[in-house]
C-alpha cells in the first residue's frame, strides 16, 4: 500500500507511433483532447449562460457567448433569495459531516486494520453492506424518527444520517494496513495507552488518506439533494442544491440565474478539486470506490 | 459465526499482527486488545444500527403492510403484486438497459482514455483533470444543465444543428433512455478512466518488453497482456457500476420526470413515484427490498464468477 | 500476482459486501416475518389534543403554510402581514411546486410534522387525505361561520363538490379555474388573417395557417391533464362510474388523442412536448412568440402579461368538438389534522377567501376565483379576458370526481400520463397506447 510513494512510471517510450501506424500518437492527442473538451464544454457553457442577459436566454435561439457579460446577474441571484445563507448552510452541513468522517472513519478503519476480535468479519461485512442500501430505503423511516426527535429542519437533522460512511471506513482500513505494526508495538511496550498509540502514532501516518477522505466527503455532501429537500421546510435551513430550481418561474425559466446559482455551488467545489486533484486521483486509484 | 471464516478480512498478504501470532488463546494482552477494539467500535456500531439497520428494519415491516395511514398487515401481497406488475417489470427492464448501456459506454470510453493517457502524452495531467471535472459535479447541476442544452426549442445543441443546416433533434423524446445513458457516460467515464489508469500502471513494463522480444504486435499485446491483466479492474468497475447504476435516481427525477410515457422510469424513480405520487408506501417498500435483494444476488453471482476466473 | 495491493483490497471488500449483505438481508427477512406487523402510523402524538388539530410548540406562536410557489401573490402576503399583527402570530409561508408539496405532505403525514394550513391542487388530495384522517373535516367550522362567509351558497357548486365526500367538506376553494381555454396571440392571428377558432376543424385549420417561420400554430402540454378537455369535447368520459370504464366511448376518446398526435406528427403544427415536472413549457413558448396559440387556463394570464408585455393576448372559449367542454381546475385550502393552529388557520382561510381578497388577487394577476359574487362583480364583467373565463367556468367538468375515493386514483393518473406522453411525445399508435392504459387500470377500479 504505497499510496503516497507510488513511483510515477514514465511511459513515454510506449508511444504508439512505431506500433500501430504512423501518426498514432497524433491521433491519440486529437481524440483525447476532443473527449476532454467534450467533458468541460457543457460546464463552460454553463458559465457563459450564467452571464447572459434575460433577452439572450429567453430569445428563440441559444447564444454561445453573452454579447456583454452581465456581472449584475450575481447580485440578482443574491437579491432573489438568500443564496448566501443557502451556501453557508451547505458549507456548514458538508463541513460538519466531513469533520465527523475525519474523526470516526479512521478510528473504525484502524480497528479493522490492526485488531483481531470476535465478530470482526461480521461487523465489517455489515458495515460494507450498507453501501448497497439505496438512501430511499431508509429515507421515510429516518424522516419519522427525526420528526419524533424534533430534528427536522435543523442542522443536526441534515448532518446526523451521514455522520460516518462505509466508503471512508474501507478507505482508511486499506491505508492503515500499510502502516507498520512496529511503531505501535514499540509504544505499547513503553506503556502508551491505546488511544495515544492511535492518535499520536498511527493517525499522523495516514495524512494522505485523510486528505482524500476529507475531499470526497465534502464534495459529495455539498452535492446531496434528496434528504435536504425532504428534511428542511424553511428558507433559513435550505441548502444550495435544492434552491437551484428556484428560478424556474411560472412565466419562464431564468436559465441565466439558474446557471449563476449553480456556479455558486460548482466554483468552490471545482476550485477545491483543482487544488487537490493529485489526492483525488490517488484516492480513486487506491480504493476504486466512489 | 461462520462468516468470520469465509471472509478473511485481514489478508494473508499483510504481515501477521501480534495478536495473530499468539493464536486464539485469550491472554491478558489479547483481552485488552479485544476490549480496545470494541471501545473504538462503539460509535460506529451505534451509528450504523441507528441510521441504517433500524430504518431498514422499519422499512421492511412497512413492506408487509398496506397504505399510508392505519396500515394493515398484508403478508407477502406487496411482493407478489410487484413481481407480476407490468409497470414494475417494465421499470426493472428499463433499469437493466440503463445499467448495461451506461456501464458498457463508460468502460469503453474510460478504457480508451486510459490507454491514450497512459502513453505519456504531454499535458496529460491537464487532460485528466478536465475529464474528471464532470464526476465532481453535483447531479442537480448536471441534470439542469443538460436539460437546458437538450431543450428542443431553446437548447444550444439544436441551435448549433440549425446553424450548420441540420434539422433539430428531440433527444428526450426520440431516445430518452439513451440520452440519460449518454449523460451518465459523460459524467462517469473520467472515474472509470482513473481506475483503468491505476490498473495499467500496475502492469510491469517487463511483461511488455518480453512479448516485444517475442515479436508480438500491438494488437496481440493488447489482447494477450493488457486485457487479461486489466480484467480484475474491469470486473471491479462492473461490480461497483452495477450497484450504483441500479440505484440511479437523480437523472430521471431532474431531467425527464420518468417520461415520456414510462420510457425513463428507472426503478428507484418508480419507488419514489409509488411512495410520493401514488401514495402506496407498503408497495414502494416491497419494491425497494426486491431491488436490494436483486443487487445482492447479482453481486453474489458476479463474485462467484469472478472467483472462478480468479479475478478477485 | 499482479498489483497485489489493489487485488487484496478488492477481494476483501467484494467478498464482505456480497456474502455479508446477502446473509444480512435474509436475516432481516426472517426477523420481519416473525415480528408483529402492526406498525403504528405516524408519531404517537403525546401532545395534548385541542378541539381541532393538536397543541404543539408552534401553537399560538407560528402559523406555517405550504403553498404553491406560483401563488404567493402580493395580495396574500399583504394579508399575511395584517394577520400577523391582528393575531400576534408569525406567519411562515413555505412555497413549493405541486410535486414537491405532495412529497413533503406525504412524509409529513407519516411523521406528524405537518403545516398548519395547506393549499391543495384541486385533485384528490383533500378528499383522499381527508377520508383517511390526515386532513380535517371542516364541517364544524362551516356550521359556525358558513352563513357569514357565504359558504357554500356563494361558491360555484362544482368547485365545492370536488372537495366533499360522505357529507363532509375537506377544503375551501381558493382559486377556481378551467382548463381548455384558447389563449392566442392577436398579432400573429391578424397577420395570418385567422380568426380565433371555435370548433375542432377551425382549430386545426388555424394551426396549419399559423405554422411557419419558426412559429408553431399551437403547443401541446406534456402534462396529461391538458389533454382531458379534448377527451370531453370528443364526447367521451374520463371515467364512467356506472360502467366503471375509462375513456368511454373509446372511439370518441381515440379521436381526441389522434387529433393531438396529428397536430404534432402529421400537420407539424405543434412541437412534441418534452416530459418534465413542469406544465409551463407551452406558456413559455407562447411568451417567446414561438407558438401562436395554447390551450390552458387563467393561471397563464399573469405570466404571459408580465413576461411579454408586448403580446396582445386574446382568450377564446373552449373548443367545440362533439360538445363544448372544459375541465375544472383550481386550488383550495385545507387544514391538516395535526395542525398546531387549526382555529387560526380557519380564520386565515376566511380572510383569504373573502370577496375583497379575491378581487385584489384578480386585479394583481388575472387569476379567477370561486365565488359567484366574484363572477358578478363589475370589475370582472368589464374585463374582456376575465369575462370569457368567467363565462366558460360553468362548462367545466371535474373529471376526477367519480374517482376521488378510489385508493388507486394517483396510480390511475400516472397510467394516463404514460399513455398520453406515449401518444404525443413518442408517436405510439393511439390504439396500442390506449389498450395498454386500459389493461393497466382495469385492476384499479
Amino acid at each position: 500500500m504505497t499510496l503516497a510513494a507510488r513511483p510515477a512510471r514514465r511511459r513515454s517510450q510506449r508511444g504508439l507511433d512505431d506500433r500501430l501506424f504512423p501518426g498514432a500518437t497524433a491521433v491519440s492527442y486529437v481524440v483525447a483532447i476532443l473527449l476532454a473538451l467534450a467533458c468541460v464544454i457543457p460546464l463552460l457553457y454553463m458559465i457563459s449562460l450564467a452571464f447572459q442577459s434575460d433577452a439572450e436566454v429567453q430569445g428563440g435561439t441559444a447564444v454561445l457567448l453573452p454579447s456583454t457579460w452581465q456581472w449584475g446577474n450575481i447580485a440578482r441571484v443574491f437579491d432573489a433569495a438568500p443564496f448566501g445563507r443557502f451556501l453557508l448552510n451547505s458549507l456548514i452541513v458538508a463541513g460538519l459531516i466531513t469533520i465527523s468522517h475525519l474523526v470516526f472513519d479512521p478510528m473504525v478503519g484502524y480497528v479493522f486494520a490492526k485488531f483481531d476480535f470476535p465478530l470482526k468479519g461480521a461487523i465489517f461485512t455489515a458495515i460494507l453492506a450498507t453501501m448497497m442500501i439505496s438512501f430511499f430505503v431508509r429515507m421515510l423511516p429516518l424522516y419519522v424518527m427525526f420528526s419524533n426527535a424534533g430534528w427536522l429542519n435543523s442542522y443536526q437533522g441534515l448532518v446526523v444520517p451521514f455522520l460516518m460512511d462505509a466508503f471512508g471506513i474501507f478507505l482508511m482500513r486499506q491505508y492503515m494496513i500499510s502502516v507498520p505494526n512496529e511503531l505501535g508495538e514499540a509504544a505499547r511496550v513503553d506503556g502508551a495507552s491505546e488511544w495515544r498509540i492511535y492518535w499520536n502514532i498511527v493517525l499522523p501516518q495516514t495524512k494522505p488518506a485523510l486528505a482524500v477522505l476529507g475531499l470526497f466527503s465534502f464534495v459529495f455532501q455539498m452535492n446531496e439533494f434528496i434528504w435536504p429537500l425532504i428534511a428542511t421546510s424553511t428558507e433559513q435551513m435550505r441548502v444550495i442544491t435544492i434552491a437551484l430550481p428556484l428560478f424556474n418561474k411560472e412565466s419562464f425559466t431564468q436559465w441565466n440565474l439558474t446557471a449563476m446559482a449553480s456556479l455558486l455551488l460548482f466554483v468552490p467545489i471545482c476550485a477545491l478539486f483543482l487544488f487537490t486533484q493529485k489526492y483525488v486521483v490517488r484516492g480513486i486509484a487506491m480504493s476504486g470506490i466512489k | 459465526m461462520s462468516l468470520v471464516d469465509t471472509v478473511p478480512v485481514v489478508d494473508e498478504g499483510t504481515p501477521p499482527s501480534p495478536t495473530r501470532r499468539q493464536g486464539r488463546r485469550v491472554t491478558p494482552l489479547r483481552r485488552k486488545q479485544i476490549i480496545t477494539a470494541y471501545l473504538f467500535l462503539i460509535p460506529a456500531v451505534v451509528f450504523f444500527v441507528a441510521m441504517f439497520f433500524y430504518p431498514l428494519f422499519n422499512e421492511l415491516l412497512t413492506s408487509f403492510t398496506s397504505g399510508l395511514t392505519d396500515p394493515v398487515p398484508v403478508g407477502f401481497d406487496n411482493y407478489l403484486r410487484a413481481l407480476s406488475d407490468p409497470v414494475v417489470i417494465h421499470s426493472f427492464l428499463v433499469t437493466l438497459e440503463y445499467a448495461a448501456g451506461s456501464l458498457v459506454g463508460s468502460i469503453i470510453i474510460g478504457l480508451l482514455l486510459a490507454l491514450m493517457l497512459n502513453q505519456g502524452l504531454r499535458g496529460r495531467v491537464v487532460l485528466r483533470t478536465m475529464i474528471l471535472v464532470p464526476y465532481m459535479t453535483s447531479i442537480a447541476i448536471v441534470g439542469l444543465l443538460w436539460r437546458n442544452i437538450l431543450d428542443p426549442s431553446v437548447g444550444i445543441l439544436n441551435t448549433a444543428l440549425h446553424a450548420v443546416g441540420l434539422p433539430g433533434q428531440e433527444w428526450l423524446n426520440t431516445a430518452p433512455l439513451q440520452t440519460l445513458i449518454g449523460i451518465t457516460v459523460w459524467q462517469e467515464s473520467g472515474y472509470v478512466m482513473m481506475l483503468f489508469l491505476a490498473g495499467l500502471q500496475a502492469i510491469p513494463e517487463e511483461v511488455y518488453e518480453a512479448s516485444k522480444i517475442d515479436g508480438a504486435g500491438v494488437w496481440t499485446r493488447f489482447r494477450r497482456i493488457t486485457v487479461p491483466l486489466l480484467a480484475p479492474t474491469t470486473f471491479f468497475v462492473l461490480l461497483v457500476g452495477v450497484i450504483s447504476s441500479m440505484q440511479q435516481f437523480g437523472l430521471p427525477y431532474i431531467v425527464t420526470n420518468g417520461g415520456p410515457g414510462d420510457a425513463t422510469s428507472l426503478f428507484v424513480f418508480q419507488v419514489y413515484q409509488e411512495t410520493f405520487t401514488n401514495q402506496d408506501i407498503g408497495y414502494a417498500s416491497a419494491m425497494a427490498f426486491l431491488l436490494l435483494i436483486f443487487i445482492l444476488i447479482l453481486s453474489f453471482i458476479q463474485m462467484r464468477i469472478g472467483r472462478r476466473k480468479d479475478l478477485v | 500476482m499482479n498489483q497485489p495491493n489493489n487485488g487484496l483490497s478488492r477481494r476483501s471488500l467484494l467478498k464482505a459486501a456480497g456474502i455479508g449483505g446477502l446473509s444480512l438481508a435474509s436475516a432481516g427477512m426472517l426477523a420481519g416475518c416473525s415480528v408483529g406487523l402492526n406498525k403504528s402510523s405516524g408519531s404517537s402524538s403525546t401532545k395534548g389534543k385541542g378541539k381541532h388539530g393538536v397543541t404543539g410548540e408552534r401553537t399560538g406562536k407560528e402559523l406555517v403554510i405550504y403553498m404553491n410557489a406560483g401563488h404567493i401573490y402580493k395580495a396574500y402576503t399583504d394579508l399575511f402581514s395584517r394577520f400577523e399583527k391582528e393575531h400576534n402570530i408569525k406567519v411562515t409561508v413555505n412555497p413549493q411546486q405541486w410535486p414537491d408539496l405532495q412529497t413533503k405532505l406525504t412524509a409529513g403525514f407519516l411523521s406528524g410534522d405537518v403545516p398548519d394550513l395547506c393549499e391543495e391542487n384541486g385533485s384528490w388530495w383533500s378528499v383522499r387525505w381527508g377520508t383517511a384522517g390526515n386532513v380535517l373535516a371542516l364541517d364544524d367550522y362551516i356550521a359556525k361561520d358558513g352563513k357569514a362567509m357565504g359558504f357554500p351558497s356563494d361558491f360555484v357548486k362544482a368547485g365545492v363538490e370536488v372537495r366533499q365526500a360522505n357529507g363532509s367538506t375537506y377544503a375551501i376553494p381558493l382559486h377556481l379555474t378551467c382548463n381548455g381555454l384558447i389563449f392566442y396571440n392577436k398579432g400573429l392571428l391578424d397577420a395570418a388573417n385567422v380568426d380565433a377558432p371555435k370548433t375542432w376543424d377551425e382549430f386545426t385549420e388555424a394551426c396549419k395557417a399559423l405554422t411557419g417561420n419558426g412559429v408553431y400554430g399551437a403547443a401541446l402540454n406534456q402534462d396529461s391533464s391538458y389533454s382531458l378537455p379534448w377527451v370531453l369535447q370528443a364526447g367521451a368520459d374520463y371515467f364512467d362510474a356506472s360502467s366503471k370504464k375509462f375513456l368511454t366511448p373509446e372511439a370518441a376518446a381515440a379521436k381526441s388523442f389522434a387529433l393531438q398526435q396529428n397536430m404534432v406528427y402529421k400537420y407539424k403544427s405543434s412541437p412534441a412536448p418534452v416530459a418534465s415536472v413542469s406544465y409551463s413549457g407551452p406558456q413559455k413558448m407562447f411568451s417567446a412568440k414561438q407558438s401562436a396559440m395554447i390551450l390552458t387556463g387563467p393561471w397563464d394570464i399573469s405570466p404571459i402579461q408580465t413576461g411579454s408585455a408586448d403580446i396582445e393576448l386574446g382568450i377564446a372559449a373552449p373548443l367545440t368538438g362533439k360538445t363544448q367542454s372544459a375541465t375544472l381546475a383550481g386550488s383550495g385550502l385545507m387544514i391538516p389534522a395535526k395542525s398546531q393552529n387549526a382555529d387560526l388557520a380557519w380564520e386565515l382561510i376566511k380572510e383569504m377567501t373573502k370577496l375583497k381578497t379575491e378581487l385584489a388577487v384578480t386585479t394583481e394577476t388575472g387569476m379567477t376565483m370561486p365565488r359567484k359574487s366574484w363572477a358578478e362583480n363589475s370589475a370582472v364583467k368589464s374585463d374582456p379576458l376575465l369575462n370569457v373565463v368567467a363565462k366558460s367556468l360553468p362548462l367545466a367538468v371535474a373529471t376526477d370526481k367519480p374517482l376521488s375515493q378510489n385508493n388507486n386514483i394517483a396510480s390511475i393518473t400516472t397510467a394516463y400520463t404514460t399513455m398520453y406522453q406515449q401518444i404525443v411525445s413518442q408517436q405510439t399508435a393511439v390504439d396500442t397506447a390506449m389498450a395498454k392504459f386500459q389493461s393497466t387500470v382495469k385492476s384499479y377500479v
